[in-house]
């Protein structure tokens, strides 16, 4: 089965000052369509830089980025842009709607830049998708008259008006109360389940963590382990030794 | 996505109400200072047009080919006739609202014990009337008829003579064939125009007697006054057909203004200078106002290109923020102008005599289409020059920081 993101042998360096800062140290993985992928591990480990690269708003120091199996190293700042208008939906920690937008202009705007949409099939979406992430009624509601976890919900429905191969959720739930977040986090599931959008999401949080099916934990920028949910919802962890094994292990099918 | 653009463009000026309502208030006090100042200049250059017209040249003259170049001194050789068809036709023309004949030359006139030179025009009192309204009586009376032997004095060479209404006066003048000739006239009045020069040498007088003293007969000059001062390039293409290029020259007024001409060279670059100093505080102040704007949206830019949108979207966003403060304040500029303009004029604006005229006035502003549509240009292309630099800045922007900087 074709992988729907790749990533082979990928350092990314941050100069601080005078100081580089390995954020990710030889990442290789690769991730199959339709999972709801949690990227765990302790602040600083590298898991926003790995989304970033994912989702194509940052370049790796080295190595390769594969989404549905294209190279995007090569590509132009536009060209960039242009496939993450339509295959990566971005949801964030801080929910990042813009705040002159309506919830539905906020799912809207991302479509506004396809020409393939017209303005009729734009207005369905719209539609469909706030009512999926259940908030029809507060359409024409500006994100300061929506409550955290509605605003995520917003955030979460732009992401899909796309209709995106991969959704990034960077800590999604870090900003809301626990039952919020967990509601959260079982309306991505639901999506998840139901459209076959693939989920890719960061977190520290154990809780958040049980809601996966695939999980890769980071240290210090390499993959220390690997876990795929069995059918009775145990975790089959494969733990990376050296560097070495991580080309050779890759998340089971 | 325009509509869209449009309405998010609008909302985010929205949102920092003061800061927006600053920016286009300085615009619109730039536009403000330039019409005003524009209008004031342009109402000069038109009360100046008017009364060089109104007072002196008419709006075309019509003479001898190179009267005007070898013509003064010797008025003799380029004598137009008295009587012609094409006279004849072009008072018939309609554009042209009269036409009337001079007869210019010069001499010395005398009383008493003075004796000074002075330029005289004879001129029919009735027809020359619409061309002289800019020619004010200061004592006396104004020439009534071709009959009369009486003439009018500039003040300055009535001063100089010491003459005053009801005097006579010597005039001696060289005749067609070289001999003097001397004839005696009343004062009927003196006259000011806005020119100090001219008031110090002018003398008009009835043309039947100025070509009795100088034994001729025509005319140095046929004058017209048209309805409107705008078409006097249009009339002058359509009589050129009736007159011969070999005998008869057409002269519009802007070739004989000369001061005129050099006072709007020289006022217009000022025009410029003040307009050069008015756009550069309108970037100063939206460059600020645009760059503040940038960095308070940082995360919305980067969320806005992680979601897609291209660098030239959120160029194209701020571009569009900064023309519709320069055409927002640019509009209530030109309305605010309007309304001071025209309250300004009611007042009026004293001036004093400026160089080379005898006498101040009462200024006021013009506010002209093109001054208008310069204020707008003025204002929309300063707000975009001045958003040009921080938009760029937010189209570039590294994605990744600027969502890091709200964390
Ligand atoms: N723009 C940057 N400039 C310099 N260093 C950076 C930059 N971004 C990340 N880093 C460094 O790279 C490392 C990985 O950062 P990253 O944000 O990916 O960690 P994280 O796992 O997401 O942490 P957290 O759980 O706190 O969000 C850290 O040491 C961080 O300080
Ligand atoms: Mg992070």
């Amino acid at each position: 089965m074709s992988s729907v993101v790749r990533i082979e042998r990928v350092f990314k360096e941050y100069l601080l000052g005078e100081q580089i800062v390995q954020a990710l140290n030889d990442i290789t993985l690769a991730i199959e369509p339709g999972v709801f992928l949690a990227i765990s591990g302790p602040s600083g480990s590298g898991k926003t830089t790995m989304l970033n690269l994912i989702g194509c708003i940052d370049r790796p120091t080295s190595g390769n980025i594969y989404i549905n199996e294209e190279n995007v190293s090569q590509k132009s700042a536009n060209e960039l842009a242009d496939l993450r208008a339509r295959s990566i939906g971005f949801i964030f920690q801080t929910f990042n709607l813009l705040p002159v937008l309506t919830a539905a202009e906020n799912v809207e705007y991302p479509l506004l830049r396809r020409k393939d949409i017209s303005a009729t099939d734009r207005k369905r979406r719209v539609d469909y998708f706030l009512d999926i992430v259940g908030l029809s009624k507060y359409a024409n509601n500006r994100p300061n008259q929506l409550s955290g976890g509605q605003r995520q919900r917003v955030a979460i429905a732009r992401a899909l008006a796309v209709k995106p191969a991969i959704v990034l959720a960077d800590e999604p739930t870090a900003n809301l109360d626990k039952a919020t977040g967990i509601e959260i986090l079982k309306l991505m599931k639901l999506i998840n389940e139901h459209l076959g959008t693939t989920f890719i999401f960061s977190t520290h949080d154990q809780k958040v963590i049980d809601h996966a099916n695939r999980l890769v934990k980071v240290e210090d920028g390499t993959i220390k382990a690997f876990g795929v949910r069995g059918p009775k919802r145990n975790w089959n962890i494969a733990r990376v030794r050296n560097l070495s094994d991580i080309a050779a292990e890759n998340i089971p099918g | 996505m325009l509509s869209t653009s449009f309405r998010l463009a609008l909302r985010n000026l929205a949102r920092n109400r003061n800061r927006t309502l600053v920016a286009m208030l300085t615009v619109g006090g730039g536009v403000v200072a330039f019409l005003l100042a524009g209008g004031f200049i342009n109402w000069v250059f038109a009360d100046m047009r008017e009364a060089t017209i109104r007072s002196q040249l008419g709006h075309i003259q019509i003479v001898r080919p190179g009267y005007f170049e070898k013509g003064i001194a010797d008025p003799y050789s380029f004598l137009l006739p008295g009587q012609s068809k094409e006279e004849e036709a072009l008072r018939n023309t309609t554009e042209i609202a009269t036409i009337t004949p001079r007869l210019a030359f010069s001499g010395l006139a005398s009383f008493g014990d003075i004796t000074v030179g002075f330029s005289g025009e004879g001129i029919d009192p009735l027809r020359e009337r619409p061309i002289s309204t800019r020619i004010t009586i200061k004592d006396g009376q104004d020439l009534q008829s071709l009959e009369e032997t009486s003439a009018i004095l500039g003040e300055g060479l009535a001063r100089t003579l010491g003459v005053k209404p009801g005097d006579s006066i010597v005039l001696l003048g060289t005749t067609a064939n070289g001999s003097a000739n001397a004839i005696e006239v009343t004062v009927a009045g003196t006259f000011f125009t806005i020119y100090k020069e001219y008031d110090d040498t002018a003398l008009r007088l009835p043309i039947p007697l100025a070509r009795k003293l100088m034994r001729v007969d025509g005319a140095t000059s046929w004058v017209a006054l048209l309805e409107r001062t705008e078409s006097t390039q249009s009339t002058i293409e359509s009589i050129r057909p009736k007159l011969p290029a070999e005998v008869f020259q057409i002269i519009p007024w802007t070739e004989l203004a000369d001061f005129y001409n050099k006072v709007v060279v020289l006022f217009s670059k000022q025009v410029d200078v003040v307009k050069i100093i008015i756009g550069l505080i309108i970037i100063l102040t939206i460059s600020n106002t645009q760059t503040m704007s940038v960095l308070e949206r940082t995360t919305e830019i980067g969320t806005s290109l992680a979601i897609g949108l291209r660098g030239s979207d959120v160029l194209r966003l701020f571009l569009l923020e900064g023309a519709l403060i320069g055409i927002v304040g640019g509009l209530l500029g030109i309305g605010l102008g309007y309304v001071l303009g025209e309250i300004i004029s009611a007042i009026g604006i004293p001036m004093p005599p400026p160089p080379g005229m005898a006498r101040g006035y009462t200024g006021q502003i013009l506010i002209s289409t093109s001054l208008v549509v310069d204020a707008l240009i003025l204002s929309l292309s300063t707000t975009l020059l001045a958003s040009i630099m921080p938009a760029w800045k937010a189209s570039r922007m590294n994605i990744v920081d600027a969502l890091r900087c709200n964390q």
